[in-house]
């Protein structure tokens, strides 16, 4: 469908500028039941901490962290030791994937969450009941409860502005274009073409996150150095993906992502398989006292 | 933007990824296309994530690096041989009397121990004979040649007006003798010869000792960089204030200078040295001076301690007979008649005599100096907030000795509530504090100048809130109200006349504040047109300075702009205002609008081997087309050359200005046309850059007895103690710089809730192994002393920071950030704290970058 | 798989005390049925009586639920498409995909049959004659009915955390079928309970029994579910242990496992390893419904937010 609308990420130019994080802050303080970071200076003084975990000071996405920036560093191949051969600073602007099989969508039983005509993922903020099931489904940890409204909230892919045929807020901000808005079909293959230059320059560790495009290389630096990877499809493809250059897992991304579906016929199956042997022994208990009264009952007479 | 087009950059001493954020894409765009990136950094940055190889060194060490460059690309005969020969003074013969640091400790000849300067005599060209000198008609009718004061080999000065000069003549009348060369460059004497010796100890070995960087690592810069430079590729060096912030920072920027030369890299597309400029328009500032000792267009302040008695001798004495500067005498008369209007007439010296005179070093250093020593009243502080900067405590202790101080800012900055961090009792301090609300950017209309010299309008947007004004209000409606006092003045008196007759003619046009609630908001487009230059008569915009004319019929603020107001067919069109999405090709001639004359890459002829053939196709650029006989360049650059000028045009020793030069000669604004190897004028500490150390270092210089810049600005006062240079106390190692996150003194992010909480707290990066040495884990507290104070920051620990091996010993280096102060949300220590008034010699600029300090764990207050 | 990238639903008391309590009353009603399936004229007066519990159990469950959720309007959500969310079909909701849509509906309807129960138990317990009861309330299809949708009352909130993403919860099968068991157990427990405030005997012997084999057959899911969680190799049980933080694990292993199983294990076992006075088996049976609400709660505050760490 040519009419889907994502983003493509390529870490590799990422400079870590946070422009996309604020941007988004600053174009959603319009959407209706997300805090407002400015509304109390005090909260924010409060809240503001110095992480000391790279240069991320805001943690994870979150229901007023939409976009997140990831820190990673790998100077020499283990942390450990003052080996300084190779050294990376890895960077990933981080964000809810519209995933085309959506867990969070799948599990939301008020309609809340619902899949847009750009196959993005958006929240009816007014129909959502802040039952959390969404939370705990999604693979990716991105859609948070919002303590202050009471309903939950993530990335909508900027639906207000596609809507009147803008971009993304984050991609628009974005310097290096390592956030590009598109149609996915666009943006697949502009992340086919990056990849094969980047193996072309020698860096073979590019690969994308979210669709298999037939990519594969090796990890030339950090701690994974000489491990291979290649393209992965994440749960039906990720209208967001991403070019990586270091296993999944080195920037929170699960390997294996899952849909939760995957356990309701059998988890319902073997319930009510339990059920049933509940109900024989049940019914067991009953007869066998019956029969030990009777025998107790005739050895009277 | 030309980044684009280098098969290799060098990111040195600019962290371009964080502090240019946006300009980084087009390096981004080379790498692309297949060039290699380079960062040489202290710190391992997120500007080193993008780059193909990071190169630690240690700061302020970067001359002993470029010139172990200038060495290793000499001694291997890497350097582009026929651009060196034609283009540079390489051939040029010195002054026999030249004494080299190399044979003199590190001091170059002409060194006077007492006044800590040099004499530059022996420091000159051999030249052959300058054109006899005729006798001086008594210019302006009054005045007299005087007797026997033949300074030099330059006729005296003259009295009188210049009512009637005739310029031309006078300014032939200096014409220098023409400089010797020897084109073998054999000769002893010649540049060559000489920056061959003088770099011969700058080996790879001593790199390495001087600065902790890897043999190899240094080695591999070296060979990429020559095999990216030629006649069909081309380097560019990036820096900003990594190099600048350095009692040795302009012989640093020259020593890249230097490399560039050598390798063929100025004048041509991809290469140069890119410097990126501060704030966002500090380009705009110092082209519009905001300097104590330039006026707009680059013309210097009038100065008591030279030949500046008068008009004319202020304009022979500026006036370079045999380069670009030589129509100084239209540009500085047009901008007299710019100020002061129709009053301003040859006979009165176009009341030059009204302007005040510098008596010395009046720029930001010594008057906050000169202030600690109560000798200031009051100062306005528009747009600065120094009570976080440099030697921070000293600088608050300054302020308290004024009797007033207006500030006009957008936020309550630290400076604005100075007191409240001073040793003095905030009740002892008795300066009356005017705080003056400031629109912010978006709220009035004005231009803005960014790093590549382009000239961008734009438009207010919002009014401002509350009674917060514009700048320009603030300053034009002072001025009213100065012209109203002086009004029944007595004329005669040379302040009174100055400012009676000030043009100040800015009031709006009633149209264009219609839609705005401020009716009263001068127009910035009227102050715009005043800088452009126009005809004094018909009061149309000048299309170019050559339009300009020494006999007041022209008006212009600065001549370097003039062109950003254009007539076309009776239409003023604004180049300043934006085409949007107007991308077209290298240079993007309509995207806004450099000065000069819309010429993005200076010097751009020597694109073009002498002859005016392109070096090559790839790297095609400015060229002479020898049927149209004119110079072209496909790309619609600004042609930086004289049109028509022949390349076999042979130089004219009686040629006035650039007249002087051959058709080969692409440096217009250099007196002989050449690019220079060596400064024999210009520089206060010294001909060729020289490794010194800083001025506070851990370690001694292994090259020279002399240790530090001989002429650096030291200033030896209360509160501005330095440490022991190559002591114990103070072993480490310390930087200072920026974050994406924050902008400077932070009044204009850490009051934003969303960067504060990007970047919420002060923190210093440090390396694992000092950490481990210091006992302190990521995230503790820490302290950083010097003799000067203490700031207390968080610890980031990271191998991002690394230890060197200096000359065999391990030196630790630690950054820290000064984006924080006492005020708005984000509030941290201040880093300029432990910082020191020391400065360069040649532009007072301070030592921020490399200095020494101890690091303690632990909190600095309980 | 156990996977760190999830964050936490933060399901804390109300919801645990709601789907106790939920599971209590469909437990008491299956219990009620089985009673009448198994048993004979003289155990129907401990069915009657047990037939009280389900109704108000179950009109107390919407009210924690608002309380936690804090909209009370909106709960109706989960049962009518709200105009907010055009794109579903038709006027209730009901989205297949989503067990909590499931357990909605399905206590919803539960609500009726235990309404339907309530009042059969004021006719048969003679505080209200209702005759026209008489067909309709011992009629095994609608016995057959009500048990079925107990089941999926006592159950979908263990389908439903299966259903997700947080490690432990979703790495097996299993959750459904514990949930139904602790809950048949709670209902066992009100049963006896019941049974033994009414002194009547035989019921209360066969329900010991009962009891015990739940207690066996819940055990054999909870070993199966370790085991589970044991042979998968991505560390689901070392996922296990973590998700046991704090004061969770306790509660998992003295509650749910010692008071829940290990008491009616040992208490009404064949071989009477405690020998149980006649007099204590309330006590017992409040042992087990203590159990069956720690486990409620281990599972509900296992879940833990790796991404923090
Ligand atoms: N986000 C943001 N952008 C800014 C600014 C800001 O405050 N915030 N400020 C603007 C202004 S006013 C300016 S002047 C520019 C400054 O732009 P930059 O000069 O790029 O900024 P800095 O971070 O001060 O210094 C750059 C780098 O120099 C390195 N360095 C320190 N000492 C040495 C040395 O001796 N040798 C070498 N080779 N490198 C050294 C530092 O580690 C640092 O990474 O940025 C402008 N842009
Ligand atoms: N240790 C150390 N010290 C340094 C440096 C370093 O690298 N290390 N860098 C040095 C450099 S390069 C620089 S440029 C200086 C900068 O030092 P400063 O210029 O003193 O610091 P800024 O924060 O830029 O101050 C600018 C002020 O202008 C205000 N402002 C912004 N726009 C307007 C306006 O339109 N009108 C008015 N009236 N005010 C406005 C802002 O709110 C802010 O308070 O710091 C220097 N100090
Ligand atoms: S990433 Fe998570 S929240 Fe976003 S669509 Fe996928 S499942 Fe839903
Ligand atoms: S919290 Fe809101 S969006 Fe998430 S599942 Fe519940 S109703 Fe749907
Ligand atoms: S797409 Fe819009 S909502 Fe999503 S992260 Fe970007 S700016 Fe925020
Ligand atoms: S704006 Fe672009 S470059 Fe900057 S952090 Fe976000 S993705 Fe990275
Ligand atoms: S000044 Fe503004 S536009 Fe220019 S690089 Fe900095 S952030 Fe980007
Ligand atoms: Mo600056």
């Amino acid at each position: 469908m040519s009419d889907l609308r994502g983003m493509f990420v390529d870490t590799s130019i990422c400079t870590g500028c946070k422009a996309c994080q604020v941007a988004c802050k600053q174009w959603n303080e319009m959407a209706p039941g997300v805090p407002l970071p400015m509304e109390d200076e005090a909260a924010v003084r409060e809240h503001r901490a110095f992480t000391g975990n790279s240069y991320d000071n805001t943690g994870h996405l979150s229901a007023t962290n939409w976009r997140h920036v990831k820190f990673i560093e790998q100077i020499g191949p283990d942390p450990g030791t003052s080996d300084r051969s190779d050294p990376r600073w890895l960077m990933m602007s981080d964000s809810c994937k519209h995933c085309v099989q959506a867990g969070c969508l799948e599990v939301c039983p008020t309609g809340a969450l619902y899949r847009t005509s750009f196959g993005s993922v958006d929240i009816h903020q007014d129909v959502c009941i802040g039952c959390r099931y969404c939370v705990g489904a999604c693979p990716f940890g991105v859609i948070a409860f919002n303590q202050r409204t009471g309903r939950v909230n993530k990335c909508i892919l900027c639906q207000d502005r596609l809507e009147i045929g803008m971009g993304t807020a984050c991609a628009k901000a974005c310097p290096t274009s390592s956030l590009t808005f598109g149609t996915v079909s666009d943006l697949q293959a502009m992340a086919n073409d990056r990849v094969k230059a980047l193996h072309a320059r020698g860096q073979t560790d590019a690969y994308i996150y979210g669709w298999d495009l037939g990519n594969s290389g090796t990890i030339t630096a950090g701690p994974n150095k000489g491990t291979a990877v290649k393209d992965v499809e994440v749960v039906g493809g990720l209208n967001v993906f991403y070019l990586l250059l270091d296993k999944p897992e080195v920037y929170g991304l699960p390997a294996h992502a899952a849909l939760p579906q995957r356990n309701f016929v059998p988890s319902a199956g073997v319930a009510l398989i339990s059920a049933a042997v509940l109900g024989v022994t049940g019914l067991a208990a009953f007869r066998r006292n019956r029969i030990a009264e009777n025998a107790a009952a005739e050895g009277g007479d | 933007m030309d980044l684009q087009n280098s098969d290799a950059i060098v990111f040195m001493g600019s962290n371009m990824a964080e502090c240019h954020p946006c300009g980084f894409k087009w390096p981004m765009k080379a790498k692309a296309k297949g060039a290699t990136l380079i960062h040489v950094d202290p710190r391992f940055t997120r500007t080193s994530a993008m780059c193909d190889q990071y190169v630690p060194i240690r700061s302020g060490t970067d001359i002993a690096f470029l010139g172990g460059l200038v060495n290793y690309i000499l001694t291997n005969k890497k350097y582009f041989e026929e651009y060196v020969l034609n283009f540079t003074n390489a051939p040029t013969l010195i002054n026999a009397g030249f004494k080299d640091s190399e044979d003199n400790d590190g001091f170059f000849s002409g060194f006077n121990a007492q006044t800590r300067a040099y004499d530059r005599t022996t420091w000159q060209y051999q030249t052959g004979k300058a054109p006899d000198r005729v006798a001086e008609p008594p210019a302006g009718g009054t005045g007299q040649q005087k007797e026997g004061q033949e300074s030099g080999n330059l006729p005296a000065p003259v009295t009188g007006s210049v009512k009637g000069a005739n310029f031309a003549a006078l300014i032939a009348n200096r014409l220098p003798g023409v400089p010797l060369q020897d084109k073998t460059l054999n000769d002893p004497n010649t540049v060559f010869q000489i920056l061959k010796r003088h770099y011969a100890r700058y080996t790879p070995e001593m790199v390495e000792k001087i600065c902790g960087t890897p043999k190899e690592l240094f080695l591999k810069v070296a060979d990429t960089l020559i095999a990216n430079s030629g006649r069909d590729k081309t380097s560019a060096f990036v820096y900003a204030v990594g190099w600048t912030q350095h009692t040795t920072g302009v012989q640093l920027i020259r020593t890249a200078g230097l490399v560039q030369l050598l390798l063929g890299n100025i004048g041509r597309p991809g290469g140069g040295i890119m410097a990126l400029r501060g704030h966002a328009s500090i380009q705009g500032c110092t082209d519009i001076a905001s300097l104590y000792n330039i006026h707009p267009g680059y013309l210097n302040t009038p100065d008591a301690s030279k030949t500046h008695d008068t008009l004319l001798n202020y304009i022979l004495t500026e006036t370079q007979p045999t380069s670009f500067w030589s129509n100084t005498p239209a540009y500085v008369i047009s901008q007299l008649k710019a100020w002061f209007g129709d009053s301003a007439t040859a006979d009165n010296d176009y009341f030059y005599d009204t302007l005040p005179k510098i008596t010395g070093d009046h720029s930001h250093l010594p008057v906050m100096v000169e202030m600690s020593q109560g000798k200031i009243q009051g100062m306005i502080l528009t747009g600065q907030n120094p009570a976080t900067s440099i030697n921070a405590g000293f600088q608050r202790a300054a302020m308290a000795k004024l009797k007033w101080l207006v500030v006009l800012d957008m936020y309550e900055t630290e400076s604005s509530v100075f007191w409240k961090h001073t040793d003095a009792d905030a009740k002892d301090v008795q300066t009356e504090v005017f705080f003056i609300p400031a629109a912010h950017i978006a709220e009035k209309d004005g231009s803005m100048t960014q790093t590549q010299r382009t000239i961008q309008f734009h438009h207010k947007t919002a009014d401002p809130p509350g009674d917060a004004r514009s700048d320009l209000f603030f300053w034009y409606d002072l001025g009213q109200r100065l012209k109203k006092l002086y009004a029944a003045g007595r004329s005669g008196a040379k302040n009174v006349d100055g400012i009676k007759n000030m043009t100040l003619d800015y009031a709006p046009d009633p149209a264009d504040v219609a839609d705005w609630i401020h009716k009263d908001e001068p127009s910035a487009l009227k102050i715009f047109k005043e800088i452009n230059g126009y005809d004094y008569k018909t009061k149309q915009p000048l299309n170019s300075f050559a339009n300009l004319l020494a006999d007041g019929s022209t008006a212009c603020g600065a001549w370097i702009y003039t062109g950003q107001l254009q007539l076309v067919n009776g239409q003023i069109v604004n180049r300043g205002e934006m085409n949007p999405g107007k991308n077209d090709g290298w240079v993007s001639p309509n995207w806004g609008w450099a000065w000069p004359a819309n010429r993005h890459q200076l010097y751009n002829r020597a694109s073009a081997d002498p002859a005016g053939n392109p070096w090559s196709a790839k790297k095609k650029y400015t060229y002479w087309d020898a049927a149209a006989k004119t110079w072209k360049n496909d790309a619609g650059e600004g042609i930086d050359f004289t049109p028509t000028k022949d390349p076999a045009t042979p130089a004219n020793p009686n040629g006035i200005g650039i007249a002087f030069h051959s058709g080969a000669d692409p440096f217009l604004l250099k007196k002989d046309g050449k690019g220079w190897l060596f400064a024999y004028e210009g520089l206060s500490d010294g001909p060729m850059p020289t490794h010194y150390e800083p001025w506070e270092s851990p370690v001694k210089n292994l090259l020279y007895k002399q240790d530090r810049n001989p002429v650096a600005k030291i200033y030896d006062v209360a509160n501005n103690k330095y440490n022991e240079f190559a002591g114990t106390q103070f072993p480490t190692v310390i930087t200072t710089y920026r974050l994406t996150e924050h902008h400077l003194s932070g009044t204009m992010t850490r009051w934003l809730p969303w960067l504060a909480e990007l970047m919420p707290e002060l923190f210093v990066e440090i390396s694992p192994e000092l950490a481990k040495e210091k006992d302190i884990a990521n995230g503790d507290y820490l302290r950083v002393i010097t003799e000067r104070g203490t700031t207390e920051a968080k610890a980031l620990v990271t191998k991002r920071l690394r230890p060197l091996t200096v000359n065999g010993q391990t030196v630790h280096q630690v950054g820290m950030p000064w984006h924080w102060g006492y005020q708005g949300i984000a509030t941290g220590d201040i880093a300029n704290t432990v910082t020191a008034f020391v400065a360069d010699p040649n532009v007072t600029i301070h030592e921020g970058k490399a200095f020494t300090c101890r690091i303690e764990k632990g909190r600095a207050r309980a | 798989m156990p996977d760190k990238y999830v964050l936490p639903p933060e399901w804390e008391w109300p919801i645990t005390i709601a789907l106790f309590i939920a599971g209590v009353a469909s437990g008491a009603y299956a219990t009620m049925g089985l009673i009448h399936f198994a048993g004979d004229k003289r155990d129907q007066p401990v069915a009657w009586r047990l037939a009280f519990i389900p109704l108000p159990l179950m009109l107390v469950v919407p009210l924690l639920l608002i309380v936690d959720l804090g909209q009370p309007g909106r709960f109706l959500n989960l049962l009518v498409t709200s105009p907010g969310a055009a794109e579903r079909p038709g006027p209730l909701m009901f989205n297949p995909n989503s067990p909590m849509n499931w357990g909605s509906w399905a206590m919803v309807i539960f609500g009726a049959f235990a309404a339907l129960a309530f009042a059969d138990a004021l006719h048969h317990t003679g505080r209200m004659r209702l005759d026209w009861l008489d067909g309709l309330s011992h009629n095994i299809v609608v016995l057959a009915i009500g048990e079925l949708l107990a089941l999926v009352v006592s159950g979908y909130s263990g389908v439903l955390v299966n259903v997700t993403n947080q490690g432990v919860w979703s790495d097996t099968w299993l959750m459904g079928a514990l949930f139904i068991c602790f809950s048949e157990l709670s209902g066992m427990a009100v049963a006896l309970l019941v049974s033994d405030r009414m002194g009547a005997l035989r019921t209360s012997a066969a329900l010991r029994t009962a009891l015990f084999y739940a207690a066996a057959v819940s055990t054999i899911v909870l070993v199966l579910f370790l085991g589970s969680l044991a042979t998968q190799q991505d560390g689901s049980l070392s996922a296990l242990i973590a998700s046991l933080h704090e004061f969770v694990g306790p509660v998992f292993w003295i509650g749910a496992v010692g008071l829940a199983l290990l008491v009616p294990l040992l208490a009404f076992g064949p071989r009477r390893l405690i020998p149980v006075p006649n007099a204590s088996l309330s006590l017992i049976a409040l042992l087990v419904l203590v159990g069956v609400l720690a486990f409620r709660y281990a599972v509900f505050f296992s879940a833990i937010s790796f991404v923090q760490s």
